[in-house]
Parts: structure tokens; C-alpha cells; sequence
């Protein structure tokens, strides 16, 4: 499939990360254009027309959720969420060190439109390398006199800060990430007060995904409807997939919105090894529900086609699994993750991860009873949509979608006592 | 604004605008369960036990996080809300201890009741347990990491009633526990309350620890006297001891709150406490009737001895109103002066980020005693009372003391103390010709006006240890003997014959104070 990427075009020049380089390639044409020739109301609709929905997992469209943002006399405040931590998800990553004035454009643009003069970069904290070339990015634009008190000549202030994390998962969860940069425990908050009517230092915010924001450059200088005819009519523009697991050349690629499975399987990243088969796939970071090979088939990667499938498209970051893949063991390191990353706040969370974890931890260690699985299950049900932030949910999906689907494979380790895979299963 | 209806299992009952969901229910007794929801402090939806069904809305939600600000259809015993219930008390239990045998709170503990009422009985938990922290965390409070279901309303008190922060959630998901910072013990002046707000075993008052089973405890609704603030209060007794005070809800003083002090003052009643009367230079202690008897004759015999003029009484505004008009009485019955009331007072009132304040008045009844007996005789410590007597020329003063604060030893070596009653042993017992042991704050009935001219009734939770009788009692026996033995009048009775005598009381009754105090009318029009 032809395809000319839009966003990581640039990534193999080095140069491409520093301003010169940028301004090079035609960098902060986008902001130009939203400062000197666009009112804030105009690069709004702009990007409303464009049909650009979050790259961050739910898929809002962004154009409506700064639509949200209540025009009073408090402060507003745009945080740009880097705390890229969904497991199989590493798009984000690349974008902050190889392009950061890709990001920071996207930044004034969105700060731009919602009058915003203060902007946060919440940065995993683990992403030293991303955090430095921020903070050098930022310098390069403080010096040509383009950040602080006016923006573009124009007559409007921007600060941005980069925050780091300090590596909670949690953190990635937009309230906790205010709770965070707040200096609090980073514990989700009660929704609402939504971020944008209510978010950090109780003043409306929004908080948009580092690879929405850095879509924006392209969206002023060519235009909605240039940008739709990318991708599918619901979701367009271009994506970002991570793709790892049991692939030949695991890596980023950027695809429109809408292109089959296949092709990013098989034509970018070489398909599963020699002699292996596919045998499952999560299309959207770890959080999401598996889906088996024969699910994949004709499966199309934009939001409604892989809900459609059964599954969400989230974050892009696509975990590939062959048939020398043990499911109990893929789940259980699931189940360890999410136990080791809940927050406490909530009882079905706090409790029910670890609940699982050790479930499972039993069945892959050839201690499972009967009726394991069917408490796992009844564990995860009843840890749906009863919490404060949906990392129990982010547990429960791949708990009833794995156990759902290889049910089997499952029953196999309980009855053998052992993994059925013994000597050939590996994690992905 | 118009209320909003709610329609909640069928019933529509009302709701102001903005009111918590689950606040209006239970306002309007429709209980439903919850642990982290306190009406003191903020809302943190974390125990997702109050969960309820909203006609509309596809999940089950938290009714504590619902602000109502348009009508609602609302199930609280609807199948899924049961069985989410269940099945968030099963979460709660897999890592709890059930050591209930061996817990303090067993008996009180909501982690029990909502178990016994809405949990499904046998644990499917067959897990290792995660283990957390023992440890005491401030001089008064101690806290067990493996009972706590983390609902963070302690958190919450100490940064937002306490205002001074010392806990906090360490760890992550469940291996969270609360615990201090290092070198910053829990120790400010409200850090019981954390234990009556914990709904389990977790957090609990070390001064309490294995006293008593909380079903054999009889609880006395009462007032803490440790300052004019007049705090509702239960006492807690087991047979005639305290084991504890818990503060009593009242949204017009403490709020759910008591200071540390106050929860502590208990602990007056354990030692140097009078339980003989005693007459000086007598081997044995008398009777109650023979040292009246003596105390009547002391009394004459002073003012024969020093003339009318140069007898005086003195009295501590620790006292209830029904004793302040009793002493009123005597003095009136005797001749002797009015010499004033003794009040005391510490530092400057302290007002927590809360609201919560502690006054600086420490005599709990000084109110009462400057409508009783009228404000220019007010002596605010022993000093303007030493003045006094210098300036009066008084030779002999009867006491009614009843505060153990006050420092009576700088009397005037030459001052003849015909009479004495208090209750605990002090440097006038043994100058006093006649000592009557008198009961305490929490073993006989009365009413105090606090700092804000609420009147407010005393329990009687224990009897008065010895021979020690309660305060009124021994001053009708002193004034009228024979009336006394005839007919001995209740605090009840005194109260509404003191009240309906005068203006002041509003036209009060001691059933119309009820449990949570009432403030006259004429006082209330004169506070605006």
C-alpha cells in the first residue's frame, strides 16, 4: 500500500529534531498561520471541521472537546498528556525525540486557539532521552524570541512546562496526570467536574494526547478537508501504529486511518516469523480485548471497525501473539501489570487486580482448580464500570476476552497441570 | 430555591439544590451502605459501596458522587445494586484479617454490619492475603494496615478539619496503607476523631485498647467540660468506669468532632477524687448526715465568729446552673457575701481550618454563672478573687470548687474555709473544717450554658464514688435539712423553677433543651 506519511516523514533526519531543521522541512508554518492570519474561534472550527478525534485511546473528537471549555475569567490551561505507559503503545515516544517541534507547534496551535497561556508537557518520567529534547526544542524557540510574551509578535503570552512523571501508569489517566503536576498523589479524580470546566488548579484545562497534538501542523496548512480525505470519514487523518510482539520488524509505521490489519502486518512489519501463525492479536494496547487471528482477518484499524470487531482501536499500539504463545502466561503478565499499576483509590480495582493476578498465577503454575476460571471471570465482571478511572476495566477486558476465547487453552493448563505449550510456548 | 423531587424506590421525597444524593436519602431514611462518605469532610467515591441505580444512566453509580440538580428516579434495592454491593463487600473482605475476636471495633464496626446484612457469607478468596503495616501513629491513635479498606476519611480529616496533614496513603493499589510522615507523628489536638470516623478496625484509641467489648459499654448523652465550647459527647461507661468519650453529632457546636483534651478529661475521674466527706480533727469519715450537720455548724459558728459582713462564698464556674442557684441560695440563707464565681481561661480560643474551635475559656459554665448570678461578679482566675478578699476584709470563704484547674493554694494562710465542697482532693481539703465530697461532671445531672449561650444538659453516666453526692443535692441538705430529707429536688426540677423565675431562660424547660441543647429565645433575639 502507497502511502506518504505525514507526521513521521522527517523522523530519519536527524536534524529534523532541531528548529532549524524543522523550520527546513516547513515547521511552525501551522502556528504561523494560527497566530497571524486565524482567530482563535477559526482554528477551532478548523480543527472541528477537520474530524481529528484523540490519539490518546477514547477517540473524542477534538475540535468538540475544546468546544467544552467554559470562556470565564479563571486561567486555562492545556496539558499535552506524554505520559505514554499503555503496554505495546511507543508512538508517542518517538514523536517527542524525533520531532518535539512537531509537538511543540501542535502545542501553540491548540494554546492558540483556546487562549491558553499556559501549557504543561507531562512526560513519563522514564522518557529521559524524550524530556531532554523537549527541554532543548523549548530553548531553540525561547531564543528566536517565539515563547514567553509574545507568541509570533502576536500579542499573546505561552509558558510551556515540562513536567515529569515519575513513572505510575496511573498517571497517564488525564485527572491523575493533573492530581500529579498539582504535586498531589496521583489518584484519578471524580468525574465531573470534567478537566475542561474543572481541571488543574480547578480552572478549566484541556488535556490533549501527544500525537493529536502534533496532527494539528498539518491540519492549518492544508486544510479540513484536505485532512479528511485521509483515513475514513469517521475517523480520518493519518495513525501512528506500534506494532510488537511475534512480528519480523516490530517498529512504528504511520497508516491511514481504516487500513487493514494485514497490511501493517504482513507489508510493514514482515508478518509473524517463519514457520509460526498468527494467533491473536490486541489492536489497541494492552487494555483492550484480544482478538484471535480469524477475527483479524478482514479487520480495518479505524475506531468503529475494530469495535465493530469486538474490540477498541485505543492507543494503535498493536501486541501481535503466534501460535508458541501460552495465553495463560500473556494474560497473567497483564494481570501483573495492572495489579502492580492500580492506583488503591477504588475497592473493585485495588482488590480485584491482585485477586486475578494471583488466579492466574496459580493456573500458569499448574496449581489451578476447577472453577478458577469461572471466578476469574465473575472477578472481572464485577470490577466493570464500578470505578472511579477504568484501569479495573483496562484488567477485566483481556481477562474476559482471553479466557472467552481460549477458554481451552485455559482448561488445558488446569487439567495437565502444566502449560500444554511446554518447551514451545514463549511470551510475546 | 425550589426543592427538586426524587423519586427513590418509588417514594418521592425532596432534595435541595446541589444536595449529595446520597445525603438526601439517607436524610430521609432510605439507608444506603457506605464507608469512604463522611457529611464532615469531602467526597472521595472510593469504597463504590454506595453504589445505586439512576433510572437513564447506563452504569450503576456512587450515589455519594451524585449532585442533584434535576429530578431522579433512584433504586437502592434494585437486583444489580444488591448484588454490586455484594460483590465490593467481597473485595473489601479478601485481604481483611477477619480477626474480629481479637478487634477493638468489633461490635461497632460497619466492615461487620454491612457484611452480616448485605455480604454474600463464605469468602471464595483462597489467596494469600497482602500484609500491611501495625503500628501506632501518634501518641493516641494506633493503626492496624491489614483491617483498613482504605476509604481515606482520615486522610481527608487531617487535611481538612485538622488542617495539619500528618496522614497519608503510602504504596499503590493494595499494598496502599496510611501511614505518617517519617519524624511527623499524628499528633494534633484533634487526632481521636480519626478513630470514630474510621468505619473499621483500623484505626483505633490506644487509651481504649482492650478496655472493654463495645456491647457491655452503656452510653450516657452528655457534654465535655474540658472548655466553654460545651462538645456533645457520649460517655462510654463499663459498670461505674469510663472507658471513653466519643463526640456526639451536633451541627450547631462540634460539628462530629472533639479535641483530644476533652476526650482525655475522662481520665479526672481515676484519681485524687473525694469520696469521704471529712470533718477536721475527726479520726473517722462521717456521715453523710453528721457532716452535714457540722458543715451547718461551721457555717454559724464563722459568722458568729467574724460577724455577717465577713463571711463570703465563692464558687467556680465549672458548676452546673441548678448548683450556681443553690449557691446563690446558701449565701442568701447564711448572710454571707457573694464573694463572685471563679472562671478560667488559656491562651487564646484555637479555630481549626475545619471550623472546629477549642476555647480559651476553660470553665465550662461561665455563661450560666454570669446569668445566674450576674456578670460583675465574674473573677476571671484566683488573682482579682485574692483582691477581693483583701479588699472585702472577709475573714472566713466558703468554696465550691468543682474545677480541678484552678489553683486554690494561694489563699491567704490567715482565711478561714468553714466549708468546702469538691470533688477531688486539693491544698484547701485539709484547711477546710468541713469537707462534703461532691459527685463530678459526668455522675450527676445538670445544665451548663456554653460559650454561646446554649444550654445544654450533663448525663449521668456513673454513680459518685464513696459517700460523694451530687453537688445540688449537698446544697439543699446544708440550706434546709429537714426540707431536703423530706423532699429532695431533682436537677430537673430545680432547672424549671430556676427558669421559670426568670426572663433570662426563655421560658426553657429541661425536656425542651432535648439532647442537643436549645438556646433561649430572649438569648437567641439578643445574639441577632
Amino acid at each position: 500500500m502507497d502511502f506518504e506519511p505525514i507526521l513521521t516523514r522527517h523522523l530519519d533526519d536527524p536534524s529534523y529534531a532541531t528548529l532549524e531543521g524543522y523550520l527546513g522541512r516547513g515547521g511552525y508554518a501551522g502556528a504561523q498561520r494560527a497566530y497571524r492570519d486565524l482567530s482563535p474561534e477559526q482554528v477551532v472550527e478548523m480543527v472541528r471541521q477537520s474530524g481529528l478525534r484523540g490519539r490518546g485511546g477514547a477517540g473524542f473528537p477534538t475540535g468538540q472537546k475544546w468546544g467544552f471549555v467554559p470562556q470565564d475569567d479563571r486561567p486555562r490551561y492545556l496539558v499535552c498528556n506524554a505520559d505514554e505507559s499503555e503496554p505495546g503503545t511507543f508512538k508517542d515516544r518517538l514523536l517527542i525525540e524525533k520531532a518535539p517541534h512537531l509537538l511543540l507547534e501542535g502545542i501553540l496551535i491548540a494554546a492558540r486557539a483556546l487562549r491558553v497561556r499556559r501549557a504543561f508537557i507531562y512526560i513519563r518520567g522514564e522518557m529521559g532521552e524524550g524530556a531532554r529534547s523537549l527541554d532543548k526544542a523549548l530553548r531553540e524557540l525561547r531564543d528566536r524570541g517565539w515563547l514567553g510574551d509574545r507568541v509570533f509578535e502576536s500579542g499573546t503570552p505561552l509558558e510551556i512546562t515540562v513536567h515529569r512523571g515519575a513513572g505510575a501508569y496511573i498517571c497517564g489517566e488525564e485527572t491523575a496526570l493533573l492530581s500529579s503536576i498539582e504535586g498531589a498523589r496521583g489518584y484519578p479524580r471524580l468525574k465531573p467536574p470534567f478537566p475542561a470546566v474543572e481541571g488543574l488548579f480547578r480552572s478549566p484545562t484541556i488535556v490533549n494526547n501527544v500525537e493529536t497534538l502534533c496532527n494539528l501542523p498539518c491540519i492549518l496548512v492544508r486544510g479540513a478537508d484536505w485532512y479528511r480525505t485521509i483515513g475514513t470519514e469517521r475517523s480520518p487523518g493519518p495513525k501512528i501504529f506500534s506494532i510488537s510482539g511475534h512480528v519480523r520488524r516490530p517498529g512504528n509505521y504511520e497508516l491511514p486511518m481504516g487500513v487493514p490489519f494485514r497490511v501493517l502486518l504482513n507489508e510493514r512489519a514482515g508478518g509473524v516469523d517463519d514457520g509460526r501463525t498468527l494467533k491473536a492479536v490486541i489492536p489497541g494496547g494492552s487494555s483492550v480485548p484480544v482478538l484471535t487471528a480469524q477475527e483479524t482477518a478482514d479487520l480495518r484499524l479505524d475506531f468503529e471497525s475494530v469495535s465493530a470487531a469486538g474490540s477498541l482501536l485505543g492507543s494503535g499500539g498493536v501486541i501481535v501473539m503466534d501460535d508458541s504463545t501460552c495465553m495463560v502466561d500473556a494474560l497473567l503478565n497483564l494481570a501483573r501489570f495492572y495489579h502492580h499499576e492500580s492506583c488503591g483509590q477504588c475497592t473493585p480495582c485495588r482488590e480485584g487486580c491482585g485477586w486475578i493476578e494471583k488466579i492466574l498465577a496459580r493456573v500458569a503454575g499448574g496449581e489451578g482448580r476447577s472453577g478458577d476460571l469461572d471466578l476469574c471471570l465473575e472477578v472481572a465482571r464485577n470490577m466493570v464500570g464500578r470505578t472511579i478511572c477504568v484501569l479495573a476495566d483496562a484488567l477485566a477486558m483481556p481477562v474476559l476476552s482471553f479466557i472467552g476465547k481460549f477458554r481451552a487453552e485455559f482448561e488445558a493448563h488446569i487439567r495437565q497441570k502444566a502449560c500444554p505449550l511446554q518447551g514451545v510456548g514463549r511470551s510475546p | 430555591m425550589a426543592k427538586i423531587p426524587i423519586r427513590a424506590n418509588g417514594r418521592v421525597i425532596q432534595a435541595e439544590p446541589g444536595a449529595i444524593l446520597l445525603q438526601v436519602l439517607l436524610d430521609n431514611g432510605i439507608f444506603v451502605p457506605h464507608y469512604c462518605y463522611h457529611p464532615g469532610l469531602s467526597v472521595a467515591g472510593n469504597c463504590r459501596m454506595c453504589l445505586v441505580k439512576v433510572a437513564g444512566r447506563p452504569k450503576l453509580e456512587t450515589s455519594c458522587t451524585i449532585r442533584v440538580t434535576a429530578p431522579l428516579e433512584v433504586e437502592t434495592e434494585a437486583p444489580e445494586v444488591v448484588a454490586a454491593r455484594r460483590d465490593i463487600l467481597e473485595f473489601l473482605l479478601i485481604n481483611h484479617p477477619l480477626d474480629c475476636p481479637v478487634c477493638d471495633q468489633a461490635g461497632e464496626c460497619l466492615l461487620q454490619d454491612f457484611s452480616y446484612t448485605y455480604g454474600r457469607g463464605a469468602s471464595r478468596f483462597t489467596e494469600n492475603k497482602v500484609l500491611r503495616d501495625s503500628k501506632p501513629l501518634g501518641p493516641l491513635v494506633h493503626y492496624w494496615g491489614n483491617r483498613c479498606i482504605l476509604c481515606t476519611r482520615c486522610v481527608r480529616f487531617c487535611d481538612e478539619i485538622a488542617g495539619s496533614g500528618e496522614l497519608a496513603v503510602r504504596g499503590r493499589g493494595d499494598h496502599s496503607q496510611i501511614d505518617v510522615f517519617p519524624g511527623r507523628p499524628l499528633d494534633n489536638p484533634l487526632s481521636g476523631n480519626v478513630v470514630d470516623i474510621c468505619p473499621v478496625g483500623a484505626l483505633l484509641n490506644r487509651d481504649f485498647l482492650y478496655q472493654a467489648r463495645v456491647w457491655f459499654l452503656r452510653s450516657t448523652e452528655s457534654i465535655c467540660t474540658a472548655c466553654a465550647r460545651g462538645c456533645n459527647i457520649w460517655i462510654d461507661a463499663l459498670g461505674n468506669t469510663i472507658r471513653r468519650l466519643r463526640p456526639r453529632p451536633n451541627a450547631r457546636v462540634n460539628g462530629w468532632w472533639m479535641c483530644d483534651d476533652g476526650r482525655r478529661s475522662y481520665r479526672s475521674f481515676e484519681t485524687h477524687r473525694l469520696a469521704e466527706h471529712r470533718i477536721r480533727g475527726a479520726d473517722e469519715p462521717p456521715s453523710l448526715a453528721r457532716a452535714v450537720e457540722a458543715a451547718r455548724d461551721a457555717l454559724i459558728g464563722a459568722l458568729q465568729r467574724h460577724g455577717a459582713g465577713r463571711v463570703a462564698a465563692v464558687a467556680s464556674a465549672a458548676i452546673s446552673n441548678e448548683g450556681l442557684c443553690l449557691f446563690r441560695d446558701l449565701a442568701g440563707r447564711y448572710g454571707m457575701s457573694l464573694a463572685g464565681f471563679v472562671a478560667r481561661r488559656e491562651g487564646a480560643d484555637f479555630r481549626f481550618p475545619g471550623g472546629f474551635i477549642i476555647d480559651a475559656d476553660k470553665s465550662p459554665n461561665r455563661n450560666g454563672a454570669n446569668w445566674i448570678l450576674g456578670s460583675d461578679l465574674l473573677l476571671d482566675g484566683i488573682a482579682p478573687l485574692l483582691a477581693k478578699l483583701r479588699a472585702g476584709a472577709w475573714r472566713a470563704l466558703v468554696v465550691l470548687a468543682g474545677d480541678p484547674g484552678l489553683d486554690w493554694k494561694c489563699l491567704p494562710d490567715d482565711l478561714e474555709i468553714p466549708l468546702l465542697i469538691d470533688t477531688h482532693a486539693s491544698p484547701l481539703v485539709p484547711r477546710a473544717s468541713v469537707v462534703l465530697a461532691a459527685a463530678g461532671w459526668a455522675e450527676a445531672e445538670g445544665t451548663l450554658v456554653n460559650s454561646e449561650g446554649r444550654v445544654q444538659r450533663l448525663g449521668r453516666a456513673i454513680n459518685p464514688p464513696g459517700d460523694a453526692r451530687p453537688l445540688t443535692e449537698l446544697l439543699q441538705r446544708v440550706i434546709d435539712p429537714d426540707g431536703a430529707a423530706r423532699n429532695l429536688l431533682s436537677a430537673r426540677t430545680l432547672f424549671d423553677r430556676m427558669a421559670a423565675a426568670s426572663t433570662r431562660w426563655g421560658g426553657l424547660t429541661w425536656d425542651a433543651i432535648g439532647p442537643g441543647g436549645a438556646v433561649p429565645v430572649s438569648e437567641a433575639n439578643a445574639h441577632g
